[in-house]
């Protein structure tokens, strides 16, 4: 008698309970719906031509309005690729060594091979007002949580609704958002891809859905640029080039230098750990490279790992370059200020409340910029862009710049 | 004929059906769920964890926790893609080799455990060590993609006939009924289900034991290997951390294999059970369409799972060891039965 | 008559027992001093690899660091597996938990805060306790169940977000003091040399030897493991137990996760994450079995500065982390085997 007493409460509280959850998911959908088929119906009421016209003045406007918190342009215009010739072909470079420059040329200029484009879709150049975009991005993060709220402002302000889809950092998992969005049918899609080789083929399957797909922030492997409307995100190469030629100079060209990565594979991995890299080898041909660790974003492996090495190396490590000024960062200082050694310059990407407060004290020397907001701003614009019929750039990337203790309060308050 | 009882057992060993079911009534509800392209989508991304849960299903069936299985699924992918990349070896004999490292690791857990007598939850965690070790070492942590090649790739994504499926959803239900059939009709498969049982009944009973306990976790290792190489070609890369964040494949397969009513000290389940519950987990996955809710929405459903199977429990458990009828009437003079 | 009959009957000679009898010397150390052999061993492999720079202070301070987090979680996974229930795959998320409750809540001052995330670790402690040692749910899937419903929950009420104690902490000067208190707790030095993470660490080790070694509780615990039925029959009360056994890993996950909170500046759900196996790995390497009833605090302790002892030996000897992984699978199955084969020798298990 109580075992069918459980059981129908068991299956009654199941049911209630989940219809209870998928109504709540419904009507949030549905909502979303309704308020994208008024949109649909104010334009279809409209002329098309005054959509259009009202979309430019809306986005005119949003990129003469909108700031970020550090106070910076949020919808700045992009700066276009600065690609030099290749100095071979794929497979010539692929075998150089890894503190070559001309290695990495591929991966760091995107240099695609143009004539093997899929075909886009067609912009239906009435204005992106009214418009349902699908943001995938790749997991949950403070940066993150940043980029989508910065990325929602700038789809109200240019009258486009958007959806944000967070894989958690699994690969599968977007895979699976990247079905979702398509089944959606969307006006747009842009997707942080989790991992770079793998973003052909997502990028493949939005496109031929015939959804124009856009990439953002991480960089993708340069053959997915056939399936993809536009890039947009940091010149992660170059800052880190930029960052690592500062380092240089500062400990005068000589010296043990050890890296920690970003998860391997993603592009950030490449650009953070080899862009310095080489950069180091070629300015400064008498710095030693000591190690490559990739400890994850963990400050207690970190620590570790970077205790170990100043027992290990001593007095010959005088630099550590870092992937990541948060986690990371507060990993790496607390490991040289256990062991009393303040002398050991520390570089990292960023830029992150943590990071700021880090570089304010003294325990890192600088950080590369790197907007999170503007990174949000400049997808939408190229966007809108896009819906507006008109021409945008295949690649375009954010303003870059090194922070250290004289500059950092420029960048203040921190976005994240 | 047998009459079928809608009753609290009934429903209790269908409750993976029942899941199935109400996942799909919701499904009515919501747009766009019934299209074409979801099904298959929904069905082709959840296949791998139906591979890592038919894994599971029948090393739990033998009695033994098999927690390798997540990486075996990426070393199986980064085998297969790498096999393909590297020495240009056609897709087929980069899948079966996939299958025999596969064979080979469920081999080692099986020796571990059955000749060193060590527990099989610690051989599985230490071999998970040691596989995130080896795969990282194969491809030196960077990720493999099947490049330009989209043939297989293609194929495996194509949908079958009339069918809603994707071929990896219609092979990966095929190789469930085959282990299904396995399990039930063959001697080797009663055999997992004795030993898990009561290892030392099947021991007396002539049963080779220690061959059997081998034998299941070999299917469970192969199979995930198996699995793994089918999802690296039909996602088309494969990466290292796959299934390190986010909700971790291994857990839904532990999920899903609790969901369907696998007995957790072995002897009693079946694999179909497990298929039913992932691919209500997998739908489900596209009605709640945030990460946290599909979170909480299936652990709800496990811990309602054990907690029925927990009270039922205790309730017989406080009866053992009593006489019956006597208890029966202590309940009605206690009036605590109608 | 036959012949047979008239045999006379011959005193056969004794048959000589052929088999082995005497058991090996090593396994006899072996089960003495259990997992302290391989840390000397370990110990003196440093010390060979590093050229003698093994034993400067920063060396071993950076060791005992490394280790303080699993350290503090350690004995409430022994004591888990010591009263015969497998493990706690709970742990991460009573870690996040901690975590969170602690920066949330850390307007109330630096003491209540730490109270509260202490206390959310002894409510799932509770639950656990009920359910397993009440109505007797599977050790090994209902915490897994917790751990996600939990999980589950952070995601949803925080959003997936990730809290900053700083941001949390109100603009009042005792609230930011507060928050800077917090922070500073994973990086504060006793005396300049030793942190009060490996301090809290040794404590924890302490306190649980003591319970372990000195009070009839941890008798209790041990028969409960040992024969759980016998724990009952003779009048021991096995739902206290175990709820304490469930408490006491609570409150031991839930200071490892305010302090890896601290350490992290940030708590979100994803803290935490991997510190069961983690865990698991030091107790089963100190000689615990995954059965209940054997083990003791002296080796789990071992095992987790042998956890600590080979990462380090093996960054000195110069491998990367992903064959760090593969050497310390291999010889984590290595130590587990000696440790079955020894007790198996000794006729202990």
């Amino acid at each position: 008698m109580m075992k069918k007493f459980l059981a129908v409460l068991l299956c009654g509280t199941m049911l209630a309970g989940t219809l209870c959850l998928a109504g709540c998911g419904g009507s949030d959908d549905k909502s979303d719906e309704s308020a994208k088929t008024e949109d649909a119906g104010d334009e279809g009421s409209a002329e098309g031509g005054s959509n259009l016209e009202e979309s430019k003045a809306l986005l005119e406007e949003a990129i003469a309005t909108l700031k970020t918190t550090d106070n910076q342009d949020m919808m700045a215009a992009g700066n276009p690729a600065d690609v030099p010739e290749a100095v071979g072909t794929p497979e010539e470079l692929e075998a150089l060594e890894d503190t070559d420059v001309d290695k990495w040329h591929y991966m760091e200029y995107l240099d695609w091979d143009e004539s093997e484009d899929a075909e886009f879709p067609a912009s239906p150049a009435d204005g992106q007002k009214g418009k349902h975009v699908i943001l995938i991005v790749h997991g949950a993060h403070a940066w993150t949580t940043c980029y989508s709220e910065a990325f929602e402002a700038a789809c109200e302000a240019v009258g486009m609704t958007c959806d944000v889809y967070d894989p958690n950092w699994d690969q599968s998992t977007q895979d699976g958002y990247v079905d979702q969005a398509i089944n959606e049918q969307p006006d747009a899609i842009v997707l942080i891809p989790v991992s770079a080789d793998h973003a052909a083929q997502q990028f493949k399957k939005i496109n031929d859905a015939g959804i124009p797909a856009f990439c953002s922030n991480t960089l993708p492997e340069a053959s997915a640029m056939n399936q993809i409307m536009a890039y947009t995100g940091p010149n992660d190469w170059a800052q880190m080039r930029k960052l690592a030629s500062t380092l240089g100079e500062a400990i005068d060209g000589k010296g043990g230098v050890c890296y920690i990565t970003h998860n391997v594979g993603t592009s950030p991995y490449y650009a953070r750990t080899f862009g310095p890299m080489s950069t180091l080898a070629s300015e400064y041909p008498d710095i030693k490279h000591l190690d490559v660790q990739s400890p994850g974003f963990e400050a207690t492996a970190v620590k570790q790992v970077v205790s170990d090495w100043i027992t290990k190396y001593g007095d010959e490590l005088n630099a550590i370059v870092l992937a990541d000024d948060s986690d990371q960062a507060i990993g790496a200082v607390e490991a040289c200020k256990a062991a009393g050694r303040d002398d050991i310059v520390i570089v990292a990407a960023g830029i992150s409340k943590q990071g700021a407060e880090l570089i304010q004290s003294g325990d890192i020397k600088m950080a590369s910029y790197q907007s999170c907001q503007a990174d949000a701003g400049l997808a939408v614009r190229t966007v809108a862009e896009y819906f507006c019929g008109e021409k945008i750039a295949r690649v375009s990337y954010l303003a870059t710049d090194v922070i250290d203790a004289d500059n950092v309060e420029e960048f203040l308050p921190c976005q994240w | 004929m047998k009459k079928i009882r809608i009753n609290a057992n009934f429903i209790n060993n269908n409750r993976s059906y029942m899941f199935l079911a109400l996942i799909l009534i919701i499904g009515l509800f919501m747009d766009k769920f019934y299209t074409a392209f979801n099904i298959a989508a929904v069905t082709g991304n959840g296949s791998l964890i139906m591979w890592l849960g038919l894994g599971f299903t029948v090393c739990l069936i033998a009695g033994h926790f098999d927690l390798s299985i997540m990486y075996m699924s990426t070393f199986g992918a980064l085998l297969c893609l790498g096999l393909h990349n590297d020495q240009k070896l056609p897709w087929i004999v980069c899948i079966l080799a996939a299958t025999l490292l596969g064979c080979l690791v469920g081999f080692v857990n099986g020796i571990l455990t059955t000749k060193f007598k060590i527990n099989s939850f610690i051989v599985t965690l230490g071999m998970q060590f040691i596989l995130r070790g080896g795969m990282y070492l194969y491809c030196n942590g960077e990720e493999l993609s099947i490049g330009k090649d989209y043939s297989f790739n293609e194929m495996l994504n194509a949908k079958v006939g009339p069918l809603p499926f994707s071929l990896y959803f219609v092979i990966t239900t095929l190789a469930v009924f085959f282990v299904m059939v396995v399990l039930r009709y063959t001697r080797f498969g009663r055999n997992i289900h004795m030993v898990g049982g009561n290892l030392e009944t099947a021991w007396l009973a002539g049963v080779k034991s220690d061959l059997v306990t081998t034998g299941a976790f070999m299917i469970s290792s192969a199979s995930c290997a198996l699995g793994g190489a089918l999802n690296g070609v039909y996602s088309g890369a494969a990466s290292v951390t796959m299934g390190e964040k986010g909700i971790s494949p291994l857990m839904m397969a532990i999920t899903a294999t609790i969901i369907g009513g696998t007995s957790l000290s072995g002897g009693k389940g079946s694999v179909i059970w497990t298929w039913v519950s992932l691919v209500a987990i997998s739908f489900l996955k596209s009605v709640f369409k945030k990460t946290e809710m599909q979170v909480l929405v299936i652990s709800i459903i496990l811990i309602l799972c054990i907690f029925y199977e927990t009270l039922a429990k205790y309730r017989r458990d406080k009866v053992v060891g009593t006489r019956p009828n006597l208890h029966k009437e202590y309940l009605k003079e206690t009036g605590k039965v109608q | 008559m036959s012949e047979v009959n008239k045999k006379e009957y011959k005193p056969e000679a004794p048959k000589v027992d052929t088999r082995k009898t005497e058991i090996s010397k090593f396994s006899i150390i072996f089960n003495k001093l259990g997992i302290w052999v391989i840390v000397i061993m370990l110990l003196i492999l440093g010390m060979i690899v590093s050229k003698g720079q093994f034993f400067t202070a920063s060396n071993i301070q950076s060791i005992l660091e490394a280790v303080a987090l699993v350290g503090m979680i350690a004995p409430g996974m022994f004591f888990v597996v010591y009263c015969g229930n497998m493990n706690d795959m709970g742990i991460p998320s009573t870690m996040a938990l901690a975590g969170m409750m602690t920066v949330q809540s850390i307007n109330l001052g630096f003491p209540a805060a730490i109270l509260i995330g202490i206390l959310s670790g002894v409510l799932i402690g509770v639950i656990n306790g009920f359910m397993i040692g009440k109505l007797r749910a599977n050790a090994i899937i209902w915490p897994l169940a917790m751990n996600l419903f939990i999980s589950g929950v952070i995601r949803v009420v925080w959003g997936g977000k990730q809290l900053y104690a700083d941001k949390v902490a109100r603009d009042t000067e005792s609230a930011q003091r507060a928050a800077e208190t917090f922070y500073s707790i994973s990086r504060t030095y006793i005396g300049g040399i030793i942190s009060l993470m490996a301090i809290v660490m040794l404590c924890m080790m302490l306190l649980a030897w003591f319970i372990h070694s000195k009070t009839s509780f941890g008798q209790k615990v041990k028969i409960m493991g040992t024969n759980y039925e016998v724990a009952k029959c003779s009048g021991i009360n096995t739902v206290k137990v175990t709820m304490m056994v469930y408490i006491f890993d609570g409150i031991c996950a839930a200071i490892g996760g305010i302090f890896y909170a601290a350490l992290r500046k940030t708590a979100s759900y994803e803290n935490g994450t991997g510190y069961d196996f983690t865990a698991l790995t030091a107790v089963v390497l100190g000689g615990a079995l995954l059965g209940g009833g054997k083990g003791s605090i002296v080796g789990t302790f071992g095992g987790v500065i042998a956890y600590g002892i080979l990462n380090n030996v093996l960054s000195w000897i110069g491998l990367g982390t992903y064959e760090k992984y593969l050497v310390q699978g291999l010889v984590f199955l290595f130590i587990v085997w000696l440790n079955t084969y020894s007790n198996r020798k000794l006729g202990k298990a």
